[in-house]
């Protein structure tokens, strides 16, 4: 094994055609939250009309479904999955399991590639005849192409070839995540010793690798029915008058298969949420995570049970009995497991030494939101409750503050928390700060009162609501209220990045342990760590990654890679040879 | 060829591979399971109307399959160069005989738009046919020498199988599953 002997590297190859998990990590997340800041700015529009409708005369109703269709399977697909698993996945994978690189690291460049092919296509959807695909995320056939919807011309190709595309990448990026976490880690580093993060990654992986099989397939069979004229989900239509050549295809087909993708991937943005929060508790508290092995097993728990829950989304589909009663039931189930998750934190902070650093607001504020978002899900779970509320606003309510503010604010949390570890730099804690508190407050302003609006009646996927006699004027205001505050939001994320840009270049010098942290990401070499990781030998993991408030000396931690015997000498491991 | 290639010893990239071979079949066999359940779902609307016959160059397909996996496994045991290029041979013949098949449907007015059944017979021969072709890509471009490649021999022979298994599975979907199979299975619920 030769290792960094003079890396012949020209820009080109250590930046742009990299196989270093590390930029390979930093393309994907830079490259997300490009396009998640389109999502964003597509839900301000979608707010302007809401909020003040008939205001902006070039939101129409086929522009507001455009939107409305891309913010979603943007900020669910392009950004979500791929900054947790293509982003934060990449970059603490090989390093808190102490391996030099993913194990196929030309695999992952190409994963990137596909990545950012399938983001430069949907976007392309902006530019084709017909504009995008305004089906709705859920791009339920017959309507997403039949003629009405907006973009059954091109759109919803484009749009479908998109989700071909990005399966390929997960696929190829998830072998990877999958393969380093089995067979890549260092000395030691036994399945029980990996931090939350990388458990909480490694199930989402596996998730996805089953799931998204699920949409390659729904998506497949609709571009047939598009293009090939097959019949696998359009049925026997008259659309404008005519006859459609199709017969016979079942939409509730193409439900299924799309759900039995969809649950799992709340599951697979929440998992690693989880693991993130987990260890940024842990370590801004300076406690052990409490139930380290419940932690574990209830990732693995959801995991799994993730894959009987589908059709909860349908009830209003219409189904039998017995399998609403079945699905009501998986679903409520899955709160045991989660709920023993949010007491292990809050558990883990009881006499904490609780540092309000930047991500540590992040990862307390997550399990605030989460808990709100889940304790809906179980009013949701419910047939008889999910009936009468599952058109309105208390869902769009439910799923925002559960896995859209949710793991928006892990993502912050870790960004802040890894930021500098990944540029060797410190970003800056008032502007930090004030981020969090706008962003905290700000999606609770938003997104709190949707739940009365949505107790109200007041249907979601509107348009214009003008001319309903049973939603009254306050509701109106209280929309006004949402827009105004939505707006606010929306710009202040410019304070993040310019936090993250300015403190790249400009921020105090951080070290290469800010957080006196126990895993092993923190103890390279280097910060940030060169391509290889770990210099001439990988480092041995003697214990887990959670071990603080050992008071010794200076030091109140043990970290990942200090022998059992030099605890009390405080030294850290001495460097050995990996098989 | 680029350093990060020597980053990772040649002995520890063994047990490596031959997990990454097993995730990605689990997935490809996700990915047919999933087309078989939209299959065996579809079948139960009304206007179903089942593949009339088995096309034969299908049983040729079969024998070329098995000859290839056949061939994977004495490249791999023996070594054989010979066997290398007759799983090759089997493996394109076998796509050349899907196409075959394909092309008597046509002929005998089974076009892909015709019905539900004729859809799915061309979309899952042909996404299987696109294993193929990544297997056969992916063998000939790890450019193996029989005699000092064994695990990439091993990795082909095994992947190789998978495709076999895939297609007698997929084979027995296509004509043997009918509505009233189903219905005697899945049928009669509360």
């Amino acid at each position: 094994m030769s290792y960094g002997a003079g890396h012949p590297q020209s820009f080109w190859t250590r930046y742009v055609w990299s196989q270093d998990h590390k930029v390979i990590a930093i393309q994907y997340t830079i490259t997300a939250l490009a396009i998640g800041l389109v999502g964003l700015v597509l839900s301000d529009l979608m707010r302007l009309q809401l909020g003040f409708p008939g205001k902006f005369a070039f939101i129409d109703a086929s522009r507001y479904y455009q939107f409305l269709t891309m913010h979603g399977m943007i900020m669910v697909v392009y950004l979500l999955t791929a900054l947790f698993l293509g982003g934060f996945g990449n970059y603490l994978i090989p390093l808190m399991v102490g391996a030099r690189d993913m194990v196929f690291p030309f695999l992952n460049m190409l994963s990137y590639w596909f990545y950012l092919l399938a983001v430069l296509i949907l976007a392309g959807s902006f530019f084709v005849p017909g504009g995008p695909t305004g089906a709705g995320w859920t791009l339920y056939p017959p309507q997403a192409i039949l003629p009405g919807t907006p973009g059954t011309e091109w759109g919803i190709i484009v749009m479908l070839v998109s989700l071909l595309v990005f399966i390929a990448a997960a696929t190829m990026g998830g072998l990877n995540y999958v393969t380093t976490v089995l067979q890549a880690r260092t000395t030691g580093m036994t399945l029980m010793r990996m931090p939350l993060t990388v458990w909480g990654i490694f199930t989402a992986t596996i998730l996805a690798l089953l799931a998204f099989p699920a949409l390659f397939v729904s998506g497949v069979m609709m571009l047939f029915d598009k293009a090939l004229g097959t019949s696998f989900f359009v049925p026997a239509v008259v659309s404008m008058g005519r006859h459609l050549p199709h017969q016979g295809g079942s939409p509730l087909l193409f439900q299924h298969l799309f759900w039995f993708f969809g649950h799992p991937e709340v599951y697979i943005v929440a998992l690693p949420a989880f693991g993130i929060i987990s260890d940024l508790v842990s370590v801004h508290a300076r406690r052990q995570i409490f139930g380290y092995k419940m932690m574990v097993w209830a990732i693995v728990v959801i995991g799994g049970l993730s894959f009987v829950v589908w059709a909860h989304h349908m009830y209003v589909s219409g189904m039998h009995p017995y399998f609403g009663f079945f699905f009501a039931t998986t679903t409520l189930i899955i709160a045991v497991p989660t709920a023993l998750k949010v007491y292990n934190w809050t558990l883990t902070l009881w006499r904490g030494d609780i540092h309000l650093t930047v991500p540590m607001l992040f990862a307390v504020g997550f399990i605030s939101t989460f808990v709100i978002g889940g304790l809906t899900g179980l009013f949701l779970g419910n047939v008889s409750v999910d009936i009468p509320l599952s058109n309105t606003y208390f869902v769009v309510a439910h799923f925002h503050m559960v896995m859209g503010v949710s793991p928006v604010l892990a993502v912050f949390g870790g960004l802040y928390h890894w930021f500098p570890k990944v540029s060797g730099r410190m970003y800056d804690v008032m502007l930090g700060r004030v981020h969090f508190w706008i962003t905290f407050v700000g999606t609770y302003l938003i997104f709190f009162p949707m739940h009365y609006l949505g107790l109200l009646g007041m249907p979601r996927r509107y348009y214009a609501y003008e001319h309903y006699a049973f939603i009254p004027d306050s509701a109106q205001a209280l929309n006004a209220f949402i827009t105004i505050v939505a707006l606010f939001v929306g710009v202040s994320q410019l304070l993040f990045l310019l936090n993250l840009c300015w403190s790249a270049a400009r921020g105090r010098e951080a070290g290469g342990n800010p957080w006196r942290a126990a895993s092993l990401e923190w103890h390279t070499p280097q910060t940030p760590p060169v391509h290889g990781n770990w210099g001439e030998q990988t480092p041995v993991v003697y214990r887990g990654a959670y071990e603080y408030g050992l008071q010794d000396g200076d030091s109140d931690y043990a970290s990942q890679d200090q022998p059992p015997d030099a605890v009390a000498a405080g030294q850290r491991a001495p460097a050995q040879e990996a098989p | 060829m680029n350093p990060s290639l020597y980053l990772v010893g040649s002995a520890a990239d063994v047990p490596r591979r031959r997990t990454g071979l097993w995730v990605f079949m689990a997935v490809v066999g996700m990915l047919f399971f999933l087309f078989s359940s939209a299959y065996v779902m579809r079948m139960a609307m009304p206007d179903w109307r089942p593949l009339p016959f088995v096309p034969v160059q299908l049983w040729l397909s079969t024998a070329l399959l098995i000859g290839a996996s056949v061939a994977w496994h004495l490249a791999w045991r023996a070594a054989s160069r010979l066997a290398y290029v007759a799983a090759c041979g089997c493996s394109l013949a076998f796509l050349a005989s899907q196409l075959w098949a394909w092309r008597a449907m046509e002929a005998a007015g089974l076009a892909l738009d015709a019905g539900a059944a004729n859809s799915f017979f061309y979309l899952i021969t042909g996404v299987h046919g696109l294993h193929v072709i990544g297997g056969l890509a992916v063998a000939a471009w790890a450019h193996p020498r029989p005699g000092r490649d064994r695990v990439t021999m091993q990795l082909c022979a095994r992947y190789w199988h998978f495709l076999l298994g895939l297609w007698l599975a997929m084979f027995a979907l296509l004509f043997g599953v009918t509505p009233e199979l189903v219905n005697q299975i899945c049928g009669g619920g509360p």
